[in-house]
């Protein structure tokens, strides 16, 4: 195995971060405990029904993407709204940013996006001097931190009320308590006063309707709706395969994203909407912009990974997953993290630079499990570390010597047993307690976290002929 | 409505999917027909059945956080009004322009119980009306359609009378509606969507489940964060 050093700094230091870990392990708990107490309510027959319907749904729709984008595209401009086909995410960032500078906006809110994280957009509207403004609470909690998301719908999981209090006085004219009722209070207060004074607002996507041109964004905050009632001019940026057919099948992944993603029956707001105000409507946006963003996603298709697509970012597969519990999100390196960051990272943003995190995975099939949308996460994760190795097979050498040696080892009865006696009678040097201490590079990374048991005085092959014996008689 | 304009080469945009799709393995999947059959409750519902909707809302309502109130009639409805007036302390509120909350004369309540109440529009030509909605202590609507399964008030902006404002930006959300207003959930919505819209939606649809919440800070749960921190549901009796 062979990891690359970014990607062990970054977990050494998550594994170092203690505040980090509890706060993630709690967060990460709490979610999955609330996800079960849905799916109970819900039925397990009835819930595998609903994540059949679902996967089937997404599956046809990124096998018939061109025409139900074709679709959408149209009925947005028929709708008064102007549309951008970004193929990379440099062109998302120059269309807003230049609408931006069109509009001489100072001003700009946000609701949670993914993409935008992804296409780095807050730096280069900040750069032409734009305030822009993250309005989800633990997005903007982050965003004072400098930090990116650790969690997809939780991002500022990994702190405590004490560091968010800290934060927050940083802004805050007077000193604010560590009480939470009071610290997202002071939230409400500070960044009302930014919506009032909005000059663009951006927003995510969760889904769009094809067949009416609406976009649908979920936020348990309001943050979403608020920004969609009063932006002027309205920015949705949208991950090209986040589109359905019509409302129908809008229902069923609504109802799957509550309750995959924190148990609830369906987040608090579900606002959709489809652009522009009416001539005679005195709120909602004078001007609608619809980003559709490729930035990777294209090259997925009809590939092994295709499924990936299918994604609706709940992030259970997050919390499900024993890797993300135990070292967070910031070690994935990236802005998607856990199971799913680790198949998209790889896949978007190049093998060489994320391709290590195909070993973040002990392979067990939780995120697989808890997918539901049944995207075969673990499988995939499998497939990149396949991918990796043929990839770098050229400098594998060593390792593909020891692994014919173990092959040709282990395929022999008495090859197999000569070699374990061996070792037992050469482990000395090495063994403290019963247990193998110290080893060579890469064993002795290994060693630093788990413990190896020595080889045993007998083997049970050896000892297998006493108990055979006593069965017996 | 002037048609929106395009940017980006859509040829060359589209002409990387269609080639990729091509070479999708094992065929392509068919579309799902009626994708909701199963699993969602379908069914015509009469009056007593609706009442029993109405039990089931209050249940799901109370449990996100908010309040909801079974209503005989107009006197039973203003007496409810009058309590969370008093409760809440609101001073001035604001009302969509919806015949049904016209017929209801909520400004008789309010002025009974030493409150305002203004209707969105009073003058088109007002400028500030976002700012105007944004002072007020609460909003009053009219519920297109409640949902009983998950206690959800689905509001589409179906006229100017009755725009999004009024409803995001008060701290207290007042929905009134009758029972005949209720469906079990989804399936009842999109039979209503199908006939009153079709394919062409309103502006802007808002299905709200409870009051603004959030669990971004050590994943304690804070209501009232953006939107209405006290949602209350007035439930009429169908007549």
């Amino acid at each position: 195995m062979h990891i690359e050093p970014s990607f062990r700094k970054r977990y050494h230091k998550a594994l170092s971060d203690l505040a980090m870990l509890k706060a993630v392990k709690l967060g990460t708990g709490r979610l999955r405990s609330q996800r079960a107490k849905a799916i109970e309510a819900v039925g397990t027959e009835r819930w595998m029904a609903f994540r059949d319907r679902a996967e089937a749904i997404r599956l046809h729709v990124i096998q018939h993407l061109d025409q139900y984008l074709d679709q959408l595209v149209n009925n947005v401009l028929k709708n008064g709204g102007h549309v951008c086909l970004a193929k990379t995410g440099e062109e998302a960032v120059k269309y807003i940013s230049d609408l931006a500078k069109k509009k001489n906006a100072k001003s700009i809110l946000k609701s949670k996006s993914m993409v935008s994280e992804e296409i780095h957009l807050n730096p280069a509207l900040e750069k032409q001097g734009c305030k822009v403004i993250e309005s989800d609470l633990g997005e903007w909690i982050i965003q004072l931190a400098g930090e990116t998301p650790s969690h997809i719908i939780a991002p500022a999981m990994h702190k405590n009320r004490f560091q968010v209090a800290d934060l927050f006085n940083a802004v805050s004219e007077e000193k604010l308590t560590t009480e939470i009722p009071d610290l997202c209070g002071f939230a409400r207060k500070y960044l009302r006063e930014k919506f009032l004074g909005i000059d663009i607002g951006i927003t995510g996507c969760n889904f769009a309707l094809a067949d009416s041109g609406a976009v649908t964004v979920c936020t348990n905050e309001g943050n979403a709706r608020i920004i969609s009632t009063l932006s002027p001019t309205l920015v949705t940026i949208m991950g090209m395969e986040r589109i359905l057919p019509s409302l129908e099948e809008l229902t069923i992944m609504l109802s799957l994203l509550a309750r995959s993603a924190t148990g609830q029956k369906l987040t608090v707001y579900n606002t959709l909407f489809t652009g522009v105000r009416n001539k005679d409507d005195l709120d909602g946006p004078q001007e609608f912009h619809l980003v559709i963003v490729d930035n990777g996603r294209s090259k997925l298709l009809g590939t092994k990974y295709e499924k990936v697509l299918n994604c609706i970012r709940c992030g259970s597969c997050l919390n499900a997953c024993p890797v993300y519990r135990n070292i967070g999100g910031h070690a994935y390196g990236w802005v998607y993290p856990g199971p799913i960051g680790a198949v998209l990272s790889p896949l978007y943003q190049g093998m060489e630079k994320y391709g290590e995190l195909a070993y973040a995975t002990t392979l067990c099939g939780a995120c697989t499990f808890a997918c539901p949308v049944k995207i075969p996460l673990h499988d995939m994760l499998y497939a990149l570390r396949n991918d990796k190795i043929e990839l770098e097979k050229t400098g594998e050498l060593a390792e593909n010597i020891a692994y014919k040696g173990w092959s040709a080892t282990f395929a022999s009865m008495s090859r197999y047993r000569f070699s374990v006696r061996m070792a037992r009678r050469f482990q000395f040097p090495l063994v403290k307690a019963e247990k193998i201490a110290y080893g060579p590079p890469p064993i002795s990374d290994w060693l630093k976290h788990r413990d190896m048991p020595a080889l045993p005085k007998k083997f049970f092959h050896e000892i297998w002929p006493e108990i055979n014996n006593d069965r017996k008689e | 409505m002037a048609q929106g304009l395009l940017t980006g080469d859509r040829d060359g945009f589209f002409s990387t999917i269609r080639q990729n799709i091509n070479t999708s393995p094992g065929g392509k999947a068919k579309r799902v027909e009626n994708p909701m059959d199963g699993l969602f409750t379908q069914r015509e519902t009469t009056v007593a059945e609706r009442r029993d909707l109405r039990e089931l809302f209050i249940q799901e309502w109370t449990t996100l956080g908010g309040q909801a109130f079974a209503v005989k009639n107009r006197n039973e409805l203003a007496q409810a009004l009058k309590g969370i007036i008093q409760e809440r302390n609101i001073q001035k509120a604001m009302r969509w322009d919806h015949p049904e909350l016209t017929n209801l004369s909520l400004e008789e309540v309010f002025s009974e119980a030493q409150a305002s109440l203004s209707k969105w529009p009073l003058d088109k030509n007002y400028d500030n009306w976002i700012g105007k909605a944004a002072t007020m202590d609460a909003g009053i609507v009219w519920g297109e359609i409640g949902m009983a399964e998950t206690g959800t008030i689905v509001l589409p902006a179906s006229s100017p009378g009755q725009p999004t404002s009024v409803c995001v930006l008060p701290i207290t959300l007042i929905a009134i509606f009758t029972t005949a207003q209720l469906v079990d959930g989804f399936a009842g919505v999109i039979k209503l969507f199908k006939q009153w819209y079709g394919t062409n939606l309103p502006t802007t649809t808002t299905f709200i489940t409870g009051p603004s919440r959030t669990t971004d800070i050590e994943m304690v749960l804070t209501i009232g964060v953006h939107g209405s921190r006290y949602v209350y549901a007035l439930i009429l009796d169908e007549t």
